[in-house]
């Protein structure tokens, strides 16, 4: 038992790169077995089309990606509340487009009633126009959007004025709260208008100037001809709400080209982080082929030769 | 001097070199088997018998021949020794990065059925819902849907959980195969040491015993990072785990699993292995194991139960009552528990009538650093870091091993070629040996048959 239990490697026994079948085979395996891996992932890689198969193979890589993702279903919604925005605004902006036609269209009677030529049957008939154009008014004020009236904030009633028992049109309860939309993180437009603001409120509102106009065209010329400075207000208010409303669309526009190109840059960068470049994939799997192929040859080379193979 | 002796130096060189050729066979015959380790006859001359005065020859006295003095195991403990470390240190990474490498893939990120994707379509509900009629029939479509996709949130994250505790289970199931094992491969060992020994007592040599035992070695070092250390006394080794002794010559102690049986969340207590009730400080597989029951799988409960908590702590504060998010239990919200069962009528877009201040501020949540996509980010990104780190691990320790088996198979393997050359050696000092007997025989034939004869 003298070389039992002692180290060979130690008494000069072992002597490096002695070439044992078992060691020899055992190399040449494990090197079939390495080339073969990196062959698979190569495969993998390319059939895929992913360059990130698990967390772990790029931590930082799917850090970004995830937050890439994230930040990609955020500006979809972004992109989808400004659509909803413009429909608003748009829907607010053809309303008031058309209120300030039918008071154009008012003014032009009242004018027209100022006139002392008018008979009182003629009168009757101007102020039965400008009682259809107050009707024509309160339809537009009630404009809805989705079945959202769009002059009425975040009213639970189906309009935004009704007219009262006593024939008086009052703003629903709630009309005055704004709606608001959110355009990107922190950025938040408001696509309703507030009722009163452009349709005026109590004894200034729109509905009680030509309920007023219908009443002093009935009473004659010079009773018109005073209602022009109320008809006057109302439509200066009507159209400050117009430019404000035009003003908010044009944000909401650019708002929306700026997202789209933000999704555009977001999205070439996630497939930058995890898709794989295809060409570099390919030359990559060509490489691991031949080199897993030039393993299996050396294998076949190394492990068969020995001295038996020369002795008769 | 014997007449005849030179018949008898021939005989003994006849039979070394026949017991030489057996043993280069026998080598020959191994070279592909695994453990195997080469041996090699020793041989030494055998001095001459001592001169006798009155034998008138005093001074040019022969030795009688050739001997074997052993058949030697050509072992390297040094290279064994730091094997059994290396295969030992191998096998916990493997089992570490296992462990890892399946909670990672139950992720399924980045991809468009992970959480991060389930997560954008809840918030995206919740924008529907705010940009929808509260009060009117689209209202009630998007508090569907906002319903739906919260559901499916914490579907995902009970996934995950229930994921955890299967792994768990498989992880207690395979350390407990993995004890049976071990405990049959230390009587074994413990077997084999006792034959050894007294086959050693006979005087026969055990190396194919002592090959075979050293493979079971390995396995344990495997299994629980078991080193050996030969006894002084015998060729028997004892086998020692954590600095306690699982097989003492003879004798074999089992080890056993002390623990919870079933993973209790988070908080599961901790897996140790014992040997004779009190702990032990185990490695290789064994160690991957316990460490993945009691911290990794646990850990990666925690992290489920972090997201799930942050969610429905967040939803639930920005939605007030009802909450969206309960635990089924009606206890604390846990990655396990945590559910979506609100009613669509009872999902709250705003703060009465067309108010939506709710189901707009809802989304903004993914925009929080503090939100459950931040959750559940940080989440992943601390696991697949851990993993990478663990592969890197195995790969490193998985090398280490094989330059050490490497080292291990050179010193003591079968060469071929050198077996080939000693067998073309013993032959041929066969043959020699075989002459010089045909020579002594001639001259016996000479001096027996021809003397006295001349003339005749």
């Amino acid at each position: 038992m003298s070389v039992s239990g002692v180290s060979a490697s130690l008494t000069g026994g072992y002597v490096s790169g002695r070439a044992t079948l078992r060691g020899t085979s055992g190399t040449a395996q494990a090197s079939i077995a390495a080339a073969a891996e990196r062959l698979a992932r190569a495969t993998a890689e390319v059939s895929s089309g992913k360059k990130i198969q698990r967390p772990s193979d790029d931590v930082v890589g799917t850090d970004k990606a995830l937050e890439l993702r994230r930040a990609l279903a955020a500006e979809d919604r972004y992109a989808r509340a400004a659509g909803d925005a413009i429909s608003w605004l748009g829907t607010s902006d053809t309303a008031l487009q058309r209120g300030t036609a039918l008071l154009q269209t008012a003014r032009q009677l009242a004018v027209q009633a100022g006139s002392d030529a008018n008979s009182a049957s003629g009168r009757e008939a101007i102020a039965t126009q400008i009682r259809g154009l107050r009707d024509d008014m309160l339809a537009t004020a009630n404009t809805t959007y989705l079945g959202r009236p769009v002059f009425g904030g975040t009213t639970g009633a189906s309009v935004a004025f009704a007219a009262g028992a006593d024939g008086v049109v009052q703003p629903s309860a709630g009309a005055g709260n704004p709606v608001s939309r959110t355009l990107a993180p922190g950025v938040d437009v408001r696509v309703d208008t507030t009722g009163t603001a452009a349709f005026g409120e109590g004894a200034d509102s729109v509905f009680a100037v030509l309920d007023d106009l219908a009443s002093a065209v009935v009473a004659g010329s010079a009773q018109s001809s005073a209602q022009l400075g109320r008809l006057d207000a109302a439509l200066g208010r009507m159209t400050t709400s117009l430019a404000d409303v035009g003003t908010r669309y044009a944000r909401v526009q650019s708002s929306q080209s700026t997202g789209a190109d933000r999704t555009l840059s977001l999205t070439s960068a996630q497939r930058g982080v995890e898709d794989v470049d295809l060409a570099e994939a390919l030359m990559e799997l060509a490489t691991h082929e031949k080199a897993y192929q030039a393993a299996l040859g050396a294998a076949a080379k190394v492990v068969t030769p020995t001295i038996m193979d020369f002795l008769r | 001097m014997s007449t005849f002796q030179g018949l008898s130096i021939a005989l003994s060189s006849l039979q070394t070199q026949r017991r030489a050729m057996d043993v280069a066979g026998q080598n020959v015959a191994n070279a592909a088997t695994p453990g195997y380790t080469r041996q090699r006859v020793d041989t030494a001359a055998i001095a001459g018998p001592r001169a006798s005065l009155s034998d008138g020859v005093r001074g040019w006295t022969t030795g009688s021949g050739v001997t074997v003095t052993q058949v030697a195991r050509l072992t390297d403990r040094l290279a064994a020794g730091r094997l059994e470390v290396a295969t030992g240190d191998a096998a916990l990474a493997s089992a570490r990065a296992g462990v890892l490498s399946t909670v990672e893939g139950g992720f399924a990120e980045p991809g468009d059925s992970g959480l991060t994707a389930r997560l954008g379509a809840m918030w995206g509900a919740w924008s529907g819902l705010s940009e929808a009629d509260p009060l009117g029939p689209t209202g009630d479509a998007a508090r569907v849907t906002v319903a739906g996709r919260s559901e499916e949130v914490a579907a995902s994250l009970r996934q995950g959980a229930a994921r955890t505790t299967s792994t768990w289970s498989d992880v207690r199931g395979e350390l407990g195969t993995l004890t049976t094992e071990v405990n049959s491969l230390a009587t074994s060992v413990a077997d084999l040491n006792r034959l050894i020994v007294t086959t050693e007592g006979t005087g026969a040599p055990a190396h194919e015993l002592a090959d075979q035992r050293d493979e079971l070695v390995r396995r344990l070092s495997t299994l629980v990072g078991a080193t050996s250390s030969p006894r002084s006394d015998s060729g028997a080794v004892d086998v020692v785990v954590g600095g306690q002794k699982l097989v003492d010559g003879g004798t074999a102690a089992g080890i056993a699993i002390s623990g919870p049986a079933a993973m209790d969340g988070a908080s599961t207590a901790a897996t140790t292995v014992t040997l004779g009730g009190s702990a032990l400080a185990v490695g290789g597989t064994a160690a991957g194991l316990t460490e993945a029951l009691t911290t990794t799988l646990p850990g990666t409960m925690a992290g489920y139960d972090r997201v799930a908590a942050a969610l429905a702590t967040q939803v639930n504060g920005r939605h007030g009552d009802p909450a969206v998010f309960t635990a089924t239990d009606g206890g604390a919200v846990t990655a396990t528990t945590i559910t979506a069962s609100i009613a669509p009528a009872d999902i709250k877009a705003g703060n009465g009538d067309r108010d939506v201040s709710i189901a707009a501020g809802m989304a903004s949540l993914s925009e929080s650093t503090a939100g459950p996509d931040a959750a559940w980010r940080t989440f992943v990104v601390t696991t697949a870091g851990a993993v990478s780190a663990a592969d890197v691990r195995a790969t490193a320790t998985a090398t280490a091993r094989d330059s050490a088996q490497g080292v291990l198979t050179s010193s003591t393997g079968v060469d071929i070629d050198s077996e080939m050359v000693d067998l073309l050696t013993f032959q041929r000092a066969y043959e020699g040996a075989a002459r010089v007997m045909t020579a002594v025989d001639e001259m016996l034939d000479t001096l027996i048959n021809r003397t006295g004869v001349v003339g005749r």
